[in-house]
């Protein structure tokens, strides 16, 4: 039982240090002041313990340069607020359509039901990169959407449904039909029943699937510099790309704004946390 | 489509409630500008903007409009926008691309009728030759960058002369067990490989033929090796690698460019020299990258936007962009202000530019790059001679060459476009409508459509919304996939460039995995059994890992919350940074990861050279990256098992490996089958891990179906042929998901 313990608690050691080593990395970099990726020399003779000190990603000089260089140089807070608008709007926006369109492939019983669920998937095995120009020609020569938030937020929240779909179906089929079927025979529409009876039970869910679309928006790089014609629309992550070039790239600002970035969607964990694990769960009990 | 369009737009507004989100239209008197440049560029570039704007640009009443784009978008970005007349009227980009640029038309304008003699005075000739591409002037120079050598002051007081005493030199101050160089530079990137290659008469014959294979282009390789033989060089060379030397004082002299200049720590003492004369008294010869000022031929003020090109490239622009922007004009008058001419480190790049040659901008040339950096590395870790590397290299390059020259060929004597099929078409919608419609009966769908009216109000918006924006353009990506489109005939007509099934016929029926010198990895079935590896062993490895991990944490513990949310870490931060310090953690000499084998006592591992070491590299940092998923929907599934079950178990008597297996198992495979079915997809296509650590290596065999159809479609331009690959990758995932669900109905069944 103990020996059991001693090895659980190694383990978790383990991968936690293995998880922190490369984060720790990043996150030496971006406080480092410096430019290029660190390198790792043992120096001779080093005895073990100085060794292993030589490979603890701790910066020479500690140094909030390259966080000032970032915020400064470029109007980074305003690229930040725009990804929050179209983070929180494609959040908004993706979960809305996706528990509506669970729900019902969830409960109701229609031609195509089944072949709408395969279509969910075969839309996550083409690669995006062949799509580009399509969307294009959608967002911007046909819906006169490119150069606006409205443009990416509809890409992004689409984008991010099926995922969604299968984690909200999965997690309304688990759930008892009981209730919403004495709801029914009281008298109450189907969209009576979905928002007052099915979403509340659905919060964990809810609460991946949000997740997963802010991330899908918050993260995307390629779509949002093609789509948007001002530096003033600009998102986050197009903003941390202008820190790599043709051939060269400083890192150390890059390093910076990505720790930056992760930082509201680790406070999103925390928060969640105890939706995320209860969540996932119910929701993939299906599938 | 108008209604729908309409439709669509509507109730996009209405779920927003805004129409302030939507920004305004340019207004016509704006000249707009792209290009992607920063920090001192930028600054620069802007200072000569607001000029222009106060003074000639107020005269004729233009204001310029200018737009930063990062480089990893910007060609993309160019090649959306510019042939659908959506552009700049005015851009910056490396000079390079031009050939394409010209053979696929409506991407940039020839300027012969506006430029004048005066004005191309400006330039030294092998610039202005650089925007030259058939005999028509398509730009102006703006700035040019090539490598030099530049050396730290306190190691070599006075830049070597020649080769030998280069490599003499760096040989000296070479101590590999303190981890010192003599001299790093990129040496497999075809773009340093430029001074050795164009020393031995460059890439391609003054007449425009592939000539990778002459006895000068053979000669280079010779050479290289013979440098690396020194030992003065470190291995796995990245510029990261090559500026962090410097930097450390480890490397006495590296070859780069300017773009390097603004990195170098300031307590390091450098110098800039032209390149060395190599021992047979030859120069050695980098390429210079120009950047070009273009027209798009969709300006609508093409007099307003040249009139800035006139102004960018003028004495006084230059000047400023030389100071301020520490750049280096393609104008020469900038190098003889006494503010530059004091500057040593523009002088020397300037003098380099006279032994520099503008890389070629045939369309050819890009077709290049990718076998060229492949021959680079076979022949410098001694897999293939420099004869055998080089051969294989021109016979590869050729055949993509006469494979886009033939279709070139026959876009010209193509006079009138046949008239071609239509019913293609209509075989998508056919198609689509036939797989949701079948099982059902026809005469039921009107009755069944408002039988399932309150079905179809809930799903219709995502639907019409997957419609839109998912499944028209997979629709014309598979259609992209029956055609022969390459760059050049992008802009004809669908229906003249049908092809049928013949890209399926040419990569499914081409058996020849092997040849004299082993595994052809560029073979689809080659890479078609990597990616089934990859995919196998990374869910594997997810999902024990996963298992393992939701288990441990499955009990409350002190800092149980705190574990939980460092576990997820890798899946916070943007994946690009992690997997590229994953990549330096694998550097063979720098890497963390050999620092710690060397620590306990084994030998460092050439990460990137074998198959399967290289493949593991990639597996390892998917694997981190991917595991936190997998681990919360176990985490979660094991939270639904009842725990009155263990009870009843260990009331019986059970082992908790008889609980394990008899309850925890069963109970987490409903959590973990959509997960499963999900991360394969995922993984099968995972583009990114594989494109930035491994890249492929060794020599493309570690590429997935997905990173190859990316090369394929955006380093060949063979964009039908790429489709096709990522056509056969959805039916090859197609076919898994259907049988995952066949297998998962029919063990429900059973039960």
């Amino acid at each position: 039982m103990t020996i059991l313990n001693w090895l659980r608690g190694l383990f978790i050691l383990v991968m936690v240090a293995i998880v922190l080593y490369p984060v720790l990395w990043v996150v030496s970099l971006a406080f480092s002041g410096g430019q290029s990726l660190a390198l790792v020399s043992v120096p001779e003779g080093a005895s073990f313990f100085e060794a292993l000190r030589a490979l603890l990603p701790l910066p020479q000089q500690w140094s909030l340069a390259n966080f000032e260089g970032l915020l400064t140089e470029q109007p980074f807070g305003r690229w930040l607020l725009n990804s929050l608008i179209i983070a929180a709007a494609t959040t908004i926006v993706g979960v809305l359509l996706a528990c509506s369109a669970a729900y019902a492939l969830s409960r109701f019983r229609f031609p195509g039901r089944e072949r709408g669920l395969m279509l969910l998937l075969v839309s996550q095995m083409f690669p995006a990169t062949l799509m580009l120009i399509p969307l294009y020609v959608i967002i911007v020569e046909w819906l006169q959407l490119g150069n606006t938030w409205l443009g990416l937020i509809a890409v992004y929240s689409i984008t991010a449904l099926p995922f969604c779909v299968w984690m909200l179906k999965g997690y309304f089929d688990s759930l008892p039909v009981d209730i919403e079927e004495a709801a029914l025979m009281e008298g109450a529409s189907p969209v009576a029943i979905f928002w007052r009876i099915a979403l509340p039970l659905a919060k964990p869910a809810i609460a991946v699937t949000a997740l997963f679309s802010f991330l899908t928006a918050w993260n995307e790089f390629i779509l949002a510099s093609i789509f948007m014609d001002e530096e003033a629309l600009y998102t986050v992550p197009v903003g941390l790309r202008f820190f790599v070039s043709d051939f060269s790239a400083q890192w150390g600002y890059f390093a910076a704004g990505s720790v930056l970035v992760s930082l509201p969607v680790v406070i999103l964990f925390l928060g969640l946390q105890r939706f995320l694990v209860s969540g996932l769960s119910a929701g993939a009990v299906k599938g | 489509m108008p209604d729908l369009r309409k439709y669509l737009q509507i109730a996009a507004l209405w779920l927003l409630g805004a129409s302030a989100l939507l920004a305004g239209p340019a207004s016509a008197e704006e000249i707009r500008l792209w290009h992607a440049y920063r920090g001192e560029e930028k600054a620069a570039l802007e200072n000569l903007l607001e000029r222009f704007n106060a003074t000639v640009g107020h005269n004729s009443g233009h204001t310029v409009i200018p737009l930063a784009i990062p480089f990893d978008s910007y060609a993309d970005k160019l090649s959306a926008a510019l042939p659908r007349g959506r552009g700049p009227d005015l851009f910056i980009f490396a000079h390079d691309r031009i050939g394409g640029w010209a053979l696929s038309g409506n991407t940039i304008a020839a300027v012969d009728d506006f430029a004048s003699a005066a004005i191309l005075e400006r330039f030294p000739q092998p610039l202005r030759d650089a925007m030259s591409f058939e005999g028509k002037l398509y730009g102006l120079p703006f700035n040019f960058k090539s490598v030099a050598l530049i050396y730290n002051r306190d190691l070599v007081p006075e830049p070597p002369a020649t080769a030998a005493d280069m490599l003499a030199l760096a040989k000296r101050h070479t101590d590999q067990a303190r981890g010192h160089f003599g001299l790093a530079f990129e040496y497999t990137e075809p773009f340093y490989h430029g001074a050795l290659l164009n020393a031995g008469g460059g890439a391609f014959s003054a007449d425009g033929e592939l000539q990778v294979d002459s006895s000068g282009a053979v000669g280079a390789l010779h050479t290289l090796r013979e440098w690396l033989a020194t030992g003065a060089l470190p291995s796995e060379p990245t510029s990261a690698l090559v500026s962090g030397l410097f930097n450390q004082g480890r490397a006495a002299m590296v070859i780069n460019g300017p773009w390097m200049l603004s990195e170098i720590d300031p307590t390091i003492d450098y110098g800039v020299a032209p390149l060395p004369l190599l021992d047979n008294g030859e120069p050695l010869s980098p390429w210079a990258a120009v950047e070009g000022l273009f027209l798009s031929p969709a300006s609508k003020h093409p007099q307003a936007a040249w009139a800035l090109v006139e102004f960018l490239t003028s004495d006084e622009a230059a000047l400023e962009m030389a100071t301020t922007g520490k750049q280096l004009p393609a104008n020469s008058a900038a190098f003889s202000f006494p503010e530059v001419q004091q500057n040593p480190v523009a002088m020397a790049f300037r003098k380099q530019l006279d032994t520099a040659q503008p890389i070629p901008n045939l369309a050819e040339m890009t077709l290049l790059w990718t076998p060229l950096r492949t021959a680079l590395q076979r022949t410098v870790k001694g897999t293939a001679t420099p004869e055998e590397a080089a051969r294989e290299l021109q016979a590869g390059v050729q055949q993509d060459i006469d494979t886009l020259r033939a279709q070139q060929q026959a876009l010209t004597n193509q006079q009138n476009t046949q008239a071609a099929p239509l019913w293609p078409w209509l075989l998508i919608p056919a198609g689509l409508i036939a797989f949701l419609l079948t099982g059902t009966r026809r005469r039921r769908i009107a009755a069944g459509l408002q039988e399932h009216r309150t079905a179809a109000s809930f799903v219709g918006p995502a639907a019409i919304g997957m419609l839109v924006l998912v499944f028209f353009p997979l629709a014309y990506g598979l259609l992209l996939s029956f055609t022969d489109t390459t760059m050049f005939n992008e802009h004809t007509p669908l229906s003249s460039r049908w092809a049928g099934l013949d890209n399926y016929v040419a990569i499914l029926s081409d058996w020849r995995i092997w040849n004299e010198s082993g595994v052809r990895f560029d073979n689809f079935y080659w890479t078609l059994g990597i990616t089934i590896a990859w995919t196998l062993v990374n869910l594997a490895l997810t999902v024990l890992l996963g298992l393992g991990l939701a288990l441990a944490l499955n009990k409350p513990f002190r800092g149980r919350n705190l574990v939980r949310v460092l576990l997820i870490l890798p899946w916070a931060i943007p994946n690009y940074i992690t997997a590229l310090i994953w990549k330096g953690l694998f550097h063979p000499q720098f890497g963390a990861i050999n620092q710690f084998v060397v620590l306990l006592g084994g030998d460092p591992v050439a990460w990137f050279d074998t198959v399967t070491a290289s493949f593991f590299t990639g597996v390892i940092t998917n694997v981190w990256l991917g595991f936190p998923f997998m681990m919360l929907v176990i985490l979660g599934g094991l939270q639904t098992i009842p725990s009155d079950l263990y009870e009843a178990a260990r009331m019986e008597g059970a082992s908790r490996w008889q609980q394990f297996r008899r309850i925890t198992l069963p109970m987490l495979r409903p959590t973990l089958l959509p997960a499963v079915v999900m991360s394969v997809i995922w993984t099968f296509n995972m583009f990114n891990v594989i494109y930035l650590v491994s890249d492929g290596a060794p020599a493309g065999a570690n590429d997935i179906l997905i990173t190859k159809a990316f090369r394929i479609g955006f380093e060949k331009y063979q964009y039908a042929y790429a489709s096709a690959y990522s056509t056969i990758v959805l039916l090859l995932l197609l076919a898994y998901a259907i049988w995952q669900t066949r297998v998962t109905r029919m063990t429900e069944a059973a039960k």
